[in-house]
């Protein structure tokens, strides 16, 4: 990329971060993927809390005098079935379906490092087992298990996490063991092990710090998944319950009343709009950081 | 290439063996009794009837004491080898094998078109993106497929369903296309050709575009890689016209990655079809799926989470044997 390489040039004395923020900020979709996530975060995690503060109206306030309201002034996104406000509902929805992603993202790439990490350093039949069971875990028919999973467990927040991770890690695990097998021979592994560094130490330090540009990158592209996966299994009435809300169990409840004679197709729309953007905006966030954390990677996918 | 099959067939048996494990447990983990949940519905059942079938599903001893889960695993396995998949508690008279079989024509039907729709659009897109990169073409394209790709698949559904049958009713007073079932039931047309399509038009639609921008995003990626080789610049510099070097050159190996990602795809469209057939109230394995573990028909969520699994493995080793078919370098590995 001609852009890039030019900004290589004007910061000979920028360091490694300093690079990745320049050429990420040059990444267009990206700084707009980068500006709807943290709007997403401020108007769901403060935003519906000082609304409610302010007006005492949450997620679950009814009015029945006002179902399927139009969209106005004091109902931005209209009222819902049981005359609650749609747009808070999303906001408060909003929360959850982040914290899904972001929670399960973050642990099945912790997972996922560790055990290619360990596979990919140790190597022999550890590698060799740990690898065969990535494999079996891959060729699982993952959306009917979810379905299974939820059910056996009960539905709920915990669940769902606890199924993001367990289908979630085989990815990141090649990923990282393909870097470690690129790094455990290089020169500064082997003064690290010359100067009596444990394994541990050097796998730790040495060999997960120098994946962090694959970690980071497919940490971003976990969470929109991630929030999909959310949305998808509450939709069907098998992640999270209601009271609470989130963008699955929001559209699921829309559609529902879907052919109520009063019923806006906007209370379909808006939910998943909020979805489709957020999933969005943390694609184009990973895709950007790809490009600026590790520019060799770009035509690599 | 003989060894390399059969070592693959190999490799299958533990993967069956854990896929099998798993189903097993967390059914037994979901539902309660899976004989007395089959038998609840029916009032003359008498409890010997019940301690009856618990022996036929392998669940207790003869004598009437509870199997541990080992044992209760290795009946249940039995029993599928000898073609016992069970009896369904939701679809009457049907045995859990009859209830796939019962619905996966409608699949099929459903999958092929959309499979089909998605490759003839996706395919040609993305081979213009590649040799028109970078320009508005392809910057255009792969800011679509981008979105594709975050797209919700059951919102994309309902959106569809809006657009072209809600709206319309509303507005003219009849709907473009039908928001679900098969066929209008009741309607002397019922089961026309034409019938059929029309009930599977927003279906196909739906889910031939949540799997046409991953393909296209691959097909652009594979023609770029083969248009940097070494090869097809020998072919550009011997003097070939360039409509030469890119259909016998390029093309031809671009294709290559293609067919083996097509085919891993396909158990993944089973997947994606629960979550288009569960919408739009379409009877295919995914709604089937769906169905039998919310109401916890045992047998038949059992039977078909096998299935799925069984397809997935297939379709991994057939990629694999294909990828092995036209690249001779994978068998040697």
């Amino acid at each position: 990329m001609a852009v890039a390489d030019t900004a290589l040039e004007l910061a000979p004395s920028f360091s490694y971060w300093n690079m990745v923020w320049t050429r990420f900020r040059k990444h267009k979709l990206a700084m707009f993927g980068t500006i709807v996530v943290l709007f997403m975060i401020l108007v769901c995690f403060v935003g519906a809390p000082v609304y409610t503060a302010l007006s005492g109206i949450d997620y679950s306030s009814q009015n029945l005098q006002d179902r399927y309201a139009f969209p106005s002034a004091q109902h931005w996104f209209g009222t819902d079935d049981l005359g609650r406000d749609v747009l808070i509902r999303i906001l408060y929805g909003g929360q959850i379906s982040i914290e899904v992603g972001l929670i399960a993202s973050l642990a099945a790439i912790v997972l996922g490092s560790l055990i290619g990490v360990i596979a990919g350093y140790i190597g022999g039949w550890v590698d060799e087992a740990l690898m065969r069971f990535t494999d079996v875990m891959m060729s699982l028919p993952y959306l009917p298990l979810y379905l299974v999973l939820a059910m056996a467990f009960t539905p709920g927040f915990w669940t769902l996490i606890f199924i993001f991770i367990a289908f979630g890690w085989m990815g990141d695990a090649r990923l990282v063991r393909g870097v470690v097998l690129s790094l455990k021979n290089m020169e500064f592994v082997e003064a690290a092990r010359a100067v009596g560094s444990s394994s541990w130490r050097i796998m730790g330090t040495h060999l997960l710090l120098n994946s962090m540009a694959v970690i980071i990158v497919s940490t971003t592209l976990a969470v929109g998944g991630n929030i999909v996966g959310e949305a998808s299994l509450s939709y069907l009435g098998l992640g999270i319950q209601p009271p609470m809300p989130s963008w699955g169990n929001i559209l699921q409840n829309a559609a529902e009343f879907m052919f109520a004679p009063r019923n806006g197709p906007w209370l379909i729309f808006y939910p998943g709009f909020f979805l489709f953007l957020t999933v969005l905006s943390f694609n184009f966030m990973g895709d950007g950081l790809r490009d600026a954390l590790d520019p060799r990677l770009k035509n690599a996918n | 290439m003989g060894t390399f099959i059969v070592r693959r067939f190999l490799q299958m048996i533990p993967i069956l063996i854990l896929i099998s494990l798993l189903t097993f447990l967390l059914m037994r983990l979901a539902g309660p009794d899976p004989a007395e949940y089959m038998i609840m519905l029916n009032p003359r059942i008498k409890p010997a009837d019940i301690l009856a079938e618990k022996i036929r599903l392998g669940l207790v001893s003869p004598d009437g004491k509870p199997l541990p889960l080992i044992s209760q695993y290795l009946n249940w396995l039995g029993n599928l080898a000898k073609g016992d998949w069970g009896w369904s508690r939701i679809w009457p008279n049907q045995t859990a094998f009859g209830a796939i079989m019962l619905f996966l024509p409608n699949s099929l039907i459903l999958m092929g078109l959309a499979l089909l729709l998605s490759i003839i659009v996706a395919v040609p897109i993305g081979i213009y993106s590649a040799l028109k990169q970078y320009s508005s073409f392809d910057y255009t394209f792969t800011t679509l497929s981008f979105m594709g790709m975050s797209l919700p698949t059951f919102w994309l559904a309902l959106m569809s369903i809006i657009i072209f049958h809600l709206l319309p009713y509303r507005v003219f007073g009849f709907p473009l296309f039908p928001a679900g079932d098969i066929v209008s039931f009741g309607k002397p047309y019922a089961w026309q050709w034409y019938d059929r399509l029309w009930h599977l038009a927003l279906p196909v639609l739906v889910l031939a575009i949540t799997h046409m921008a991953a393909w296209t995003r691959y097909m652009r990626s594979s023609l770029l890689e083969v248009i940097r080789a070494d090869y097809v610049r020998t072919a550009r510099a011997k003097g070939l016209p360039e409509s030469k070097v890119i259909n016998k050159h390029a093309l031809r190996n671009a294709l290559i990655p293609m067919v083996t990602i097509l085919t891993l795809s396909i158990p993944g469209l089973f997947g994606g079809a629960l979550i288009t057939e569960t919408v739009f109230a379409y009877p295919g394995v995914g709604r089937m799926l769906y169905q039998a573990v919310v109401g916890k028909d045992y047998a038949v969520a059992m039977a078909d989470i096998l299935f799925l699994a069984l397809i997935t493995i297939i379709f991994n080793l057939v990629a694999d044997i294909l990828y092995a078919v036209v690249d001779p370098r994978i068998r040697v590995s």
